[in-house]
């Protein structure tokens, strides 16, 4: 492929490996040893973009890393030195896939990347921890589920509140929540409301510009290699790095951005891991060719007459709530059902989850949220943003995974790709 | 009919008309200064009311289209965007045809590359085989091609995978691999078989090599072996390794026999012989 930015690769990955060849001193935990874990008994990984979010997988616990890969050189750089010398560094993720020693693929590069990696990942044998949201369209996020299910690999998407931490909204962990809606004490079907908290639209990053002027590529970025699949459009900072998030071609702003965050849990809540919602509702100002712009409200109904609202205006004055025909459960956990908190305490516990990656690499037993909940719940993501895209309410079949009597919608299901990239 | 007008009444049908025609160019200003809408109910009563005013108040709103840098043109854009969305709804058949025809003439006028591919993008949300049947030409054009290939791909019609088909014995090198990578969705294809196995015989470089294995994969499935076997004479590691990548992804009883065969090819180095070891070791 044309690499538009004079970057030679080659060299620089030449004067990295003859750099690691004369310098490296392997330290004695690498080799393992008293008090140490010796190599072949610790689980190894690559981060791929280490730009932004990257920063962050490169300190989660669970492996060793041993490389990180990115198309902006400047970024290489300013993490290689900050790691163990033994970390090499690339540029193009496909000589990272070709190492055998490691185990973990981290892809925290933005969206529009990380369909393609995961499915190279798989192909080459590797397990995956993939940030939100999982792919850029729902066919991308099919394409994933059939890679990784055919190699039978692990995969980790990045957000947790399902089996971790307070989720955003609720104030509260997500088990006791799942608790209650499992026991029925609130009825059947549900309403749930969310986004408030954090909302959509403030954030920089989420909106895009709709004047940008080309400007040159920076030397240190092989911005042909960045935008991979994307259409070629001119180079602008405000495309690239941290407010990719605000074009439609790489991500689709805060819904893209944090979605999942909040959707994901709801889903989990709902007992939707297998199915999608039948209509979608959408509030929300027109929307630019290239750049994203904010929503209001999103609407999601399911087929049994449960409703999840994305309440991006914040105009929901007591979201955000989870609402049934016998009762409420609000932030804090806070309820009108009288004793709540007590009843709790006698409800079962929810199916037990695997929330250690690390064990589902060594056991082979499916992470908590995985390739096949995580397209679900990315599918409810993508849903809402070609609702926006398009300013029109959508009527969907879950099981085909298409809009209902709408080939405008379905062309967004599957975007094509710019080759030679292809799933 | 005109022909049959009397000279009195067609001097009044110009009369009326050159007093219409500054009034409708005033209209779709009107209308277009009021982009982006607030919300969908705003933003259908506008693209209602530029549908009303025509063919020609659509081709005059992609007259003032600008490169990207040049000016700001932001309402024509956002209102040919909407437009291209809206008339893709369910029942508008009609209306999407009127906004194709326009788009697709404005396309022929256009000189600038940056103005035509937005172009091509709203035709990527409203096009069909009109389309298909003008962007030919923008096919053998570098600064078009990419984005027409993207457009003909997400028509998706049996029309537009001939036409692209077609295309790939008149384009050569990052173009015709697009092509490839655009119709490799679509199930067998001799042509670009025929095309990839012979780029693939000149050997050329490794990246090149390795996108070209991948798509022989995606046209072929388990037809594929032979070339990934040819693969592993590379000297490259990484093309050796896509090629056992590829393989081991669709290994049966059948391949297993080719893959030793290869194993006892006295031809085959050591190294190799041990890297085809370690597929057949996982296949069994």
């Amino acid at each position: 492929m044309a690499r538009k930015n004079g970057i030679n690769r080659r060299t620089f990955l030449k004067q990295t490996a003859a750099a690691a060849t004369v310098f490296t001193i392997v330290p004695r935990r690498v080799l393992g040893g008293p008090g140490h874990t010796p190599p072949s008994e610790e689980l190894t990984k690559a981060v791929i973009g280490v730009g932004g979010m990257g920063r962050g997988h490169l300190r989660y616990p669970g492996a060793r890393l041993l490389a990180v890969c990115d198309v902006d050189r400047g970024h290489l750089n300013e993490v290689l030195a900050g790691t163990e010398d033994y970390v090499k560094g690339y540029t193009d993720f496909r000589e990272v896939l070709e190492r055998d020693d490691i185990d973990i693929v981290h892809i925290p590069t933005p969206p529009h990347w990380h369909a393609l990696i995961a499915i190279a990942a798989a192909n080459a044998g590797k397990d995956i921890w993939c940030e939100k949201p999982m792919a850029r369209t729902i066919g991308e996020g099919q394409k994933v589920i059939e890679a990784v299910q055919r190699n039978e690999r692990m995969f980790r998407l990045n957000t947790w509140f399902r089996f971790r931490d307070d989720f955003y909204d609720f104030g509260s962990k997500v088990k006791p929540i799942k608790q209650v809606v499992d026991s029925g004490m609130l009825g059947w079907p549900l309403k749930v409301v969310v986004g408030k908290t954090t909302g959509f639209t403030f954030k920089f990053q989420w909106s895009g510009r709709t004047d940008l002027t080309p400007q040159p590529v920076p030397e240190e970025l092989d911005y042909d290699m960045w935008l991979g699949p994307a259409p070629y459009k001119p180079y602008h900072p405000h495309r690239v790095h941290q407010t990719f998030r605000g074009y439609w071609d790489y991500d689709g702003g805060g819904l893209g951005d944090m979605g999942q965050h909040y959707l994901d849990p709801v889903q989990y809540l709902l007992g939707k891991d297998d199915t999608s919602p039948v209509e979608i509702e959408v509030d929300a100002p027109q929307q630019h060719d290239d750049a994203v712009g904010s929503w209001r409200r999103i609407t999601y109904r399911y087929a049994d007459g449960c409703e999840v609202i994305l309440d991006g205006a914040g105009t929901d004055e007591g979201a955000a709530y989870i609402e049934g025909p016998e009762g409420k459960l609000f932030q804090k956990f806070e309820s009108d059902i009288t004793g709540l908190k007590e009843k709790v305490d006698a409800l079962p516990d929810p199916a037990p989850q695997i929330a250690d990656f690390s064990e589902s690499v060594r056991t082979r037993k499916k992470f908590a949220l995985n390739e096949s909940n995580g397209h679900r719940s990315c599918t409810l993501v993508n849903l809402g943003v070609i609702a926006v895209r398009l300013g029109r309410n959508l009527r969907f079949d879950p099981d085909a995974q298409r809009f209902i009597d709408d080939e405008g919608a379905n062309r967004l299901l599957h975007q094509p790709m710019r080759g030679p990239w292809h799933v | 009919m005109i022909q049959k007008m009397k000279p009195l009444t067609l001097g009044l049908a110009a009369w009326v008309a050159g007093l219409c025609a500054p009034l409708a160019g005033a209209d779709v200003a009107a209308i277009v200064a009021q982009f982006p809408a607030n919300d969908a109910t705003a933003a259908n009563a506008l693209f209602e009311a530029l549908l009303d005013e025509g063919d020609d108040a659509i081709e005059g709103l992609c007259d003032q289209l600008v490169p990207l840098g040049a000016g700001d043109d932001n309402g024509p854009r956002y209102a040919l965007t909407g437009l291209a969305r809206y008339v893709s709804r369910p029942g508008a058949e009609e209306d999407r045809e009127d906004v194709e025809e326009a788009l697709l003439e404005a396309l022929e006028d256009e000189d600038n590359a940056e103005v035509k591919q937005f172009l091509l993008r709203q035709l990527q949300q409203c096009g069909g085989n009109e389309t298909v049947s003008e962007v030919d030409d923008l096919l053998l054009d570098d600064a078009t091609a990419s984005h027409a290939i993207l457009t003909l791909d997400a028509i998706g019609t049996r029309k537009a995978e001939r036409t692209l088909t077609k295309a790939l014995k008149k384009t050569t090198g990052t173009t015709q691999i697009q092509i490839l990578a655009a119709l490799s969705d679509d199930g067998r294809n001799r042509t670009a078989v025929n095309v990839i196995e012979d780029r693939l015989e000149a050997q050329p470089e490794a990246d090149e090599y390795v996108h070209l294995l991948s798509l022989l994969v995606a046209f072929q499935g388990n037809k594929a072996h032979g070339a990934l076997m040819d693969a592993m004479d590379r000297e490259e590691a990484r093309c050796r390794k896509a090629a056992l990548s590829h393989a081991s992804t669709m290994m049966d009883t059948s391949a297993v026999k080719k893959w030793r065969k290869k194993v006892a090819d006295g031809d085959t180095s050591d190294e190799v012989k041990r890297e085809i070891g370690g597929l057949l070791a996982s296949a069994e």
